[in-house]
């Protein structure tokens, strides 16, 4: 059987395994609250989160490529990069998918086909990276912004700071 | 760790009241310590009760649940945001009588093609059979101390026992037997599961339910499995009624032990985090009308306090207030 | 040996920072970047005479405490005990079932355990039981009960300066316990050490001062207002010239400051003033009263009183009839719940009535002070206004029910009757997200600093998740609502979660759509956008 369609075998099995690895980075106490994953509105991370992993599990199976993974790692991440967590936390998940998958597929697997299968999904860790560090230049941003948008205004009226206006482009 | 701490302390109250009662202190278990419980729970409660109301209520600060009352046309909430005393009361029936914040959670969402109930309604549920059924419990009990049964405790065993059934050829089955002791497993089980609510739990929060689960099974155990003289009980209970007290012979070890634990839950009753029975009735933010731009609320110790007056405010700011062309008191 | 797996050094990393151990054996905390605002300055608390001003650093071992600290906290709590029957009661009745614990934004947004809002009580509760109970005093730690020291004035710190007083959980309490008064009284008692934030002790000595957070003196607020009335000027032809501290006005009108100054708040000023101007009200601004906000209430209700006795001055000195109030949350729970009682019976005022319509506002007979919601719903209603609502044919709104309105007052149906008035295209997010269950912006009660907008987004995303379905679901691009912490704080939330979303009042809606007397053909909204249809090619 190709590893794919072993795959979409245990499809069910790798995502709650998956699902349940990455949860248990939050403290124990809060795990069984998290796993609610059908509580999108009033559990939002244990939503968001399993319903990434089922994408990004599909995503595998269906041999998609890279540009189909990124929103699902975007959701994930963007919760993660505002959490209690050091970067090296924040993106490493993506090992914790190998491992649901690993662990579930290992001895059925052919051991070839499933090298090269972990050794695609470590590309997963390298663009989650990425994704990491948008989130966290976003957050950068946005403090900046919240600076301007408090005192911008006022600023500009008090002609202490001045933009570039379409007159001053025109009498150039 | 507090449930064990919890869980020795109630075995503990077991064996001690097998033992007194094996080496024959049937007086101390039957007369003294019911005694005693009941009025340090009649001294206790008043005084919890008394001591919170000496609190007063500086200001009305009602968590409002729905559209408020207002001049215009938008239709009041009258429940979950009451503006009159009737509606207060309204409110404090429904909180008291049906848990109507703890079933507030009980929305049931439809996701991913599921309905989702939330798992609160679980709380709730348990909250409600657990109370009812003590309750009934409670009033059936009461015709252990009056002579003849009145006839509102006889209807509360009649339809306690609606399902006539029998177990092993003993009395008719209790539904609040079956009822209480699963409310009571859930609510221990909820604290044991789920670690979040393992985390907050204290041995305090063990130890009634406990003590109530031994209330239980002693009575559960007396009634259908090992009978004991329901005559001679009586005449005990009766005895305490009537302030002549007797201490009849063929009373087992399992009823005192049955009434020592009774009596322990009564004299804990005050110092404990039971005393929400009386708590919920003084909760600020449930019992008062939201009312607040209509009629004032005093606060009993308002004091004046050092705050900034427009004279200090101008004598700053004046000479830049003239030469913007805001108007000032003094020129 | 060798090398951890990756998944250990993730997974068990947080697996040893927060082991099976018992909640108080987790201290002391660690302060990181990111998660507690800075501490506050010694020359604010000591403007506003709050005892032990001086500079104070969270991250310093040495919090430079009086050496009696511990008496005062027990004392002060003694006091408080005596004083709030709701500190007293909530102390006392919790059973601890849970059924609050995942309806705090903060836990849900962080999973942080001690988030959750009975074991934010509970914090303080262990104190209160070793101090004030017997069976705290007999059973000590199995009766719940813990000593107070320095690593529990730091977590108390810590979490109670992490606890917006939205009341959410209060509403699921069976007993209603109320974690927003918790944390109210627990500040207090962290004040009466100087343990503030910068964030919220600046603000307050400023107000003290000045009559607004942010400083502005008078002159400076008048040109303030002169800039936005050169705008709506541009805008739609007519020139505008507010009244400033005039006497003998019917109405004072009060908003928080965060309306002067702030982008997207000025637009909702301007609606204000292109409003009353389009009414003929005659009414006036305060250059004293120019705060109707109160970071007050997040130091202690004392400080509340103090700086709020400047609104019931100003209304007495300039004669007014009675207030009307802008767009605001803790504004609004501080003038509804508090203020009444504080400064009652205020008998120099009138019972208001609307000039225009001639409502009646019964239920602010009392207090004399009536929501610009209330007064803008009860004007539609009777038709006196015009809008053009195509306007605002670009805009899919969605509305915030901000905190201290719905569960402080109960006002959901003004604004959304408003909205739904001035705009073609408005869609609810979901029912558990909005009106008495909604979502706190993660930024209430001081918490708005910019060194914790990690927490902040956090805190936040419960909220942002719901606007994020909407978004999806109907294209929702504006999240309409009624407090001026949310104007401040749900920008900075949209563009980390649901960039696309843009923010504002609800009267800033109110005024883009209306038809003004003598207005020119409008090209532009309040933000000097083009209105849709009018974009230049």
């Amino acid at each position: 059987m190709s590893i794919n369609n072993l795959l979409s075998k245990k499809r069910e099995n790798i995502i709650n395994k998956a699902f349940d690895l990455i949860i248990s980075t939050y403290p124990e106490q809060s795990r069984i609250f998290l796993k609610g994953k059908n509580k999108k509105f009033t559990n939002p991370i244990g939503y968001t989160t399993n319903l990434s992993v089922e994408q990004i599990i599909d995503n595998i199976i269906a041999d998609a490529d890279i540009e189909n993974f990124i929103s699902p790692l975007e959701n994930i991440i963007q919760i993660r990069a505002v959490q209690d967590f050091t970067p090296s936390q924040a993106v490493g998940f993506i090992f914790l998918i190998k491992k649901a998958i690993y662990s579930t597929l290992h001895k059925e697997a052919d051991s070839n086909d499933l090298m090269e299968l972990m050794s695609r999904i470590d590309s997963l860790a390298l663009v989650a990276f990425d994704i990491f560090m948008k989130y966290r230049e976003r957050i950068y941003d946005i403090k900046a912004k919240e600076l301007m948008d408090r005192t911008w205004w006022l600023l500009k009226k008090w002609n202490i700071v001045s933009e570039i206006d379409d007159k001053i482009l025109e009498t150039k | 760790m507090g449930i064990g701490l919890a869980l020795i302390s109630v075995l503990g109250l077991i064996l001690f009241a097998y033992v007194g009662t094996t080496i024959g202190l049937n007086a101390l278990f039957g007369v003294v310590f019911p005694y005693a419980a009941f009025i340090i729970f009649v001294i206790g409660f008043i005084y919890r009760v008394v001591k919170w109301g000496k609190s007063p209520v500086p200001f009305r600060i009602p968590t409002t649940a729905g559209q408020h009352y207002s001049s215009l046309w938008f239709k009041q909430n009258k429940i979950d945001n009451p503006s009159t005393a009737w509606g207060v009361a309204l409110r404090m029936f429904f909180e008291i009588f049906t848990f109507r914040s703890l079933f507030r959670n009980t929305k049931a969402e439809i996701l991913q093609g599921r309905l989702y109930v939330g798992s609160s309604k679980w709380l709730w549920l348990g909250a409600l059979a657990f109370h009812y059924s003590f309750l009934i419990i409670f009033i059936r009990h009461l015709r252990f101390f009056t002579p003849e049964t009145p006839w509102v405790i006889s209807i509360a065993e009649s339809l306690d026992s609606f399902l006539q059934v029998h177990i092993l050829g003993s009395p008719l089955l209790y539904i609040t037997n079956i009822s209480i002791a699963v409310a009571l497993l859930y609510l221990l089980g909820r604290r044991i599961l789920d670690p979040k609510i393992k985390y907050i739990s204290l041995p305090s929060d063990y130890f009634p339910l406990f003590l109530i689960l031994g209330i239980i099974s002693t009575g559960v155990l007396m009634r259908y499995f090992f009978k004991v003289d329901v005559t001679a009980i009586k005449e005990l209970t009766l005895g305490l009624v009537y302030f002549k007290p007797v201490v009849p012979e063929g009373v087992g070890s399992l009823f005192y032990i049955h009434l020592f634990l009774v009596s322990i839950l009564f004299a804990y009753f005050p110092f404990s985090k039971l005393m929400h029975m009386g708590g919920v009735f003084l909760s600020p933010t449930r019992n008062l009308a939201n009312n607040n731009r209509m009629e004032r609320h005093i606060n009993p110790w308002d004091y004046p306090v050092k705050h900034r007056h427009y004279e200090e405010y101008e004598d700053e700011f004046r000479e830049k207030m003239k030469k913007a062309g805001i108007p000032v008191e003094k020129e | 040996m060798g090398l951890p797996r990756p998944e250990e050094l993730i997974s068990d990393v947080n697996l040893k920072k927060m082991p099976s151990k018992a909640w108080m054996d987790t201290l002391p905390v660690e302060f990181k970047p990111g998660f507690y605002c800075y501490g506050a300055k010694g020359k604010n608390l000591e403007y506003v005479g709050f005892p032990n001003a001086r500079d104070f650093h969270v991250t310093d071992p040495d919090w430079k405490l009086p050496e009696d600290w511990k008496k005062t906290v027990i004392e002060g709590i003694k006091q408080r005990i005596e004083r709030f029957r709701t500190f007293h009661v909530f102390m006392d009745i919790c059973v601890r079932c849970g059924a609050c614990a995942d309806k705090c934004h903060f836990f849900i947004g962080t999973g942080d355990p001690k988030n959750m809002p009975v074991l934010r009580a509970e914090l303080l509760r262990s104190v209160y039981r070793k101090y004030f109970t017997s069976s705290g005093k007999i059973f000590g730690r199995n009766g719940g009960a813990r000593d107070l020291d320095l690593d529990v004035l730091k977590e108390l710190w810590y979490y109670f300066y992490q606890c917006t007083e939205c009341r959410r959980c209060s509403l699921f309490c069976p007993y209603g316990i109320d974690t927003a008064e918790i944390t109210i009284i627990a500040r207090e008692l962290l004040n009466l050490l100087g343990l503030n934030t910068d964030w919220i002790s600046g603000p307050v000595a400023n107000c003290y001062r000045t009559g607004n957070h942010l400083g502005i003196e008078p002159h400076t607020m008048k040109s303030t207002l002169e800039f936005m009335c050169n705008d709506i000027e541009d805008i739609t032809g007519i020139r505008i010239e507010p009244p400033i501290n005039k006497k003998g006005a019917e109405i004072l009108f009060v908003t928080p400051s965060g309306d002067l100054f702030a982008d997207p708040g000025i637009y909702n000023c301007m609606g204000y003033l292109m409003l009353f101007h389009e009414l003929g009200l005659d009414y006036t601004w305060s250059t004293f009263a120019s705060e109707g906000g109160n970071f007050g209430f997040f130091t202690s209700l004392e400080m509340a009183k103090r700086l709020h006795s400047k609104i019931y001055e100003e209304a007495k000195r300039l004669g007014v009839k009675w207030i009307l109030g802008g767009e605001c949350g803790h504004m609004w729970r501080v003038w509804h719940q508090y203020h009444n009682t504080w400064f009652g019976p205020v008998d120099f005022l009138e019972e208001p009535v609307s000039p225009i319509t001639g409502t009646k506002f019964e239920h602010a007979k009392s207090n004399k002070i009536v929501h610009i919601s209330e007064f803008t719903a009860d004007l539609i209603k009777h038709g006196i206004l015009k809008f053009d609502k195509s306007r605002n044919d670009n805009l899919i709104v969605t509305f915030h029910d901000s905190c201290n309105v719905s569960r402080g007052m109960g006002m959901f149906e003004e604004p959304r009757y408003i909205i739904k008035n001035v705009c073609n295209h408005f869609y609810e997010m979901p029912d558990e997200t909005i009106r008495e269950q909604t979502f706190c912006c993660g930024s209430g009660s001081g918490l708005n600093a910019g060194e914790i907008m990690e927490q902040r987004m956090r805190g936040g995303f419960p909220r942002a998740n719901a606007v994020r379905y909407v978004h999806e679901k109907f294209g929702v691009n504006l999240l309409a609502n009624i407090c001026a912490i949310d104007r401040a704080a749900l920008p900075p939330l949209m563009n980390y979660w649901v960039p696309g979303v843009r923010v504002s009042g609800v009267t800033e809606l109110v005024a883009n759509a209306m038809i003004m007397k003598g207005e020119k053909e409008r090209e532009m909204n309040l933000r000097m956008e083009p209105l849709p249809g009018k974009e230049v090619e």
